[in-house]
């Protein structure tokens, strides 16, 4: 007797769920795929050789926060949101063979999700090397007792909400919203619109002379300020009418309802699926109330 | 218990239908599916690997339902399947396209799955390629790639749909070598155009045509069939529904001989031919009546 009818013959249980190790499998080879990829490859020797020029220029001290998460940001969060959309329709061509294995399509895109995470760690080390520049060589300020661009006496819990939010929380959400869309409007095109989208829902709320509840509903929210004299910035302040760590919270929030959206694409799960959404929703209107209150 | 039962499995397209009240079983063996275009051989492979649900008639596979998640992921578990024509995503080394479909059927250890990798590219004589990009392999080496896959973890249920397609003469004879070894203990099932790798490889063969089954059985008996129909003559016969020229430039005949005809042994050809033809001419008939 094959072993396949021994099997046939005894009961099976109900199937389990893709299990942690499978999932982590993946991940792992979604994660290669995305730091492989050139869109990801090129904007981070970029961001190295940028990091370079600006050590050199500014002879080892100081670095400017709304350039450095600016880059950061378009570096990493839009070029990732193309790379990210790529990924997750790359399969396109093989969906007769990858739609009958027993790993499903949500699996897949969950663990797309968690590739994106490279792009947030790249994120993060750029947010690490500005904080360690900025600690080992503190920017002179005019008169040479203020410090210049880098937020003066502000609390550090706020300076640091503000850098993750605005560096390695951008460059986790342009690609988790590029899985996202790329589930759900897997066109040909979806891709570049989706980048002009991105672009304009950030430029057009970040002028400065908008309030905070417009700035705090871009697509790449700017909690800060730059005031410039002569061409030179002389300092860099906090929106007053934002509270940083709740923006922070209600990023967050919109990272977890990107997944969350990518993952109702496909039927299972869909009761905790609408859960965690509501969740979600409801965790970011509060941090939106509160981060302008 | 059989590995695959189908009951009066019925499938349409629109206003086509594809298949209609078929009712097979298949157990361990190789089972080659003959028919011409159109016939339902693709509709069924895609039925059996769980990538189409049958509208009418009940599918059972390991036993289980797959028109239920549970049923088909228990399923798609046990199964290998070369689907007849497959895209390829960018940017993947033969290994590496392997490897990640390897994941997605839950080999989670690295290490045992990079060996397993391994072992079916050998298996496809792709060992050598393993490094190069998907992009940059032939046609036959794509082929083989799709049915390395399939072949992954040494599968209950082995679905080809045209596996020895676009292969050479040696390469197909390296196929049949790893199918007929498969079969030892699995169910195989091939849909192919070539007669002569059914009759090479298969125990059993069915033969579609217009979502029907026309035939099923052990080979020697659609062989039999064919008994006493296939003659050779230095020209061409009118009685003959087929005739070709051979290489030793004389005519060979299938269909009613004359009484003085030199009959020679039929091979599966000749009579999935007359079985085919009979079936058109019968429907000739009856649509003219």
């Amino acid at each position: 007797m094959s072993a396949g009818l021994a099997r046939a013959m005894v009961p099976t249980p109900p199937a389990p769920d893709v299990s942690r190790a499978t999932l982590l499998a993946l991940a792992k080879a979604d994660a290669r795929r995305y730091a492989r990829h050139p869109l990801f490859v090129l904007p981070c020797v970029l961001l190295i050789v940028l990091m370079i020029v600006d050590y050199v220029q500014n002879k080892g001290g100081g670095t400017n926060p709304m350039v450095a998460t600016m880059t950061i940001a378009f570096l990493l969060g839009v070029f990732g949101f193309v790379i990210a959309h790529r990924l997750t329709t790359s399969l396109r061509r093989t969906r007769e063979l990858v739609g009958t294995v027993p790993v499903d399509h949500q699996a897949r895109t969950l663990s797309l999700c968690l590739a994106c995470l490279v792009s947030g760690m790249a994120g993060a080390a750029c947010a690490v090397h500005m904080l360690i520049v900025n600690a080992l060589w503190p920017p002179q300020g005019i008169p040479p007792s203020a410090p210049v661009t880098w937020f003066g006496d502000y609390p550090a819990v706020d300076v640091l909400a503000t850098l993750i939010l605005m560096g390695p929380l951008a460059a986790l959400g342009g690609p988790l919203l590029g899985v996202a869309v790329a589930r759900w409007a897997p066109f040909r095109g979806s891709a570049l619109l989706g980048v002009v989208v991105l672009v304009v829902a950030t430029a057009i709320p970040a002028s400065d002379d908008r309030g905070g509840a417009e700035r705090l509903a871009s697509a790449w929210p700017v909690l800060m300020d730059e005031h410039v004299e002569n061409g030179k910035v002389l300092s860099t302040t906090f929106v007053a009418s934002i509270e940083p760590v709740w923006a922070l919270g209600w990023v967050l929030c919109l990272c977890g309802l990107a997944v969350v959206a990518a993952l109702l694409r496909d039927p299972a799960h869909r009761r905790v699926l609408v859960i965690a959404g509501a969740a979600l929703t409801l965790g970011a209107a509060v941090s939106f109330a509160l981060a302008l209150s | 218990m059989n590995t695959v039962a189908l009951s009066g499995v019925g499938k349409s397209y629109g206003r086509n239908t594809a298949l209609a009240d078929v009712t097979l079983d298949l157990g361990p063996g190789i089972t080659g599916l003959l028919g011409p275009n159109g016939a339902g051989k693709t509709t069924i492979l895609r039925i059996l690997a769980t990538a189409l649900a049958a509208d009418q008639g009940t599918v059972r596979i390991m036993g289980e339902d797959p028109r239920s998640l549970t049923g088909r992921t228990t399923v798609r578990r046990h199964l290998g399947y070369a689907p007849q024509e497959t895209g390829f995503p960018r940017g993947f080394t033969a290994f590496s396209f392997i490897d990640y479909l390897a994941i997605l059927k839950e080999w989670s250890d690295a290490g045992t799955r990079h060996e397993e990798v391994r072992r079916v590219l050998e298996l496809v004589d792709l060992a050598d390629v393993a490094p190069k990009r998907v992009g940059a392999l032939s046609g036959g080496q794509r082929r083989r790639l799709v049915l390395a896959q399939a072949l992954l973890g040494r599968p209950d249920l082995l679905v080809l749909d045209e596996p020895t397609a676009g292969l050479d003469p040696a390469q197909r004879g390296r196929l049949r070598d790893v199918l007929g070894q498969a079969g030892e203990s699995a169910t195989v099932v091939i849909s192919t155009h070539q007669t002569e790798d059914v009759a090479a490889l298969c125990e059993r063969v069915i033969v579609l045509d217009r979502g029907q089954v026309l035939f099923d059985g052990r080979i020697v008996d659609l062989v039999s069939e064919a008994a006493g129909r296939v003659w050779m003559s230095d020209t061409r016969q009118p009685t003959a529904q087929y005739a070709w020229r051979t290489g030793t430039g004389r005519v060979r005949n299938v269909g009613d001989p004359p009484p003085d005809a030199e009959l020679i042994e039929p091979a599966l050809e000749d009579a999935y031919l007359l079985l085919v033809g009979d079936a058109a001419d019968d429907e000739r008939l009856e649509s003219a009546s």
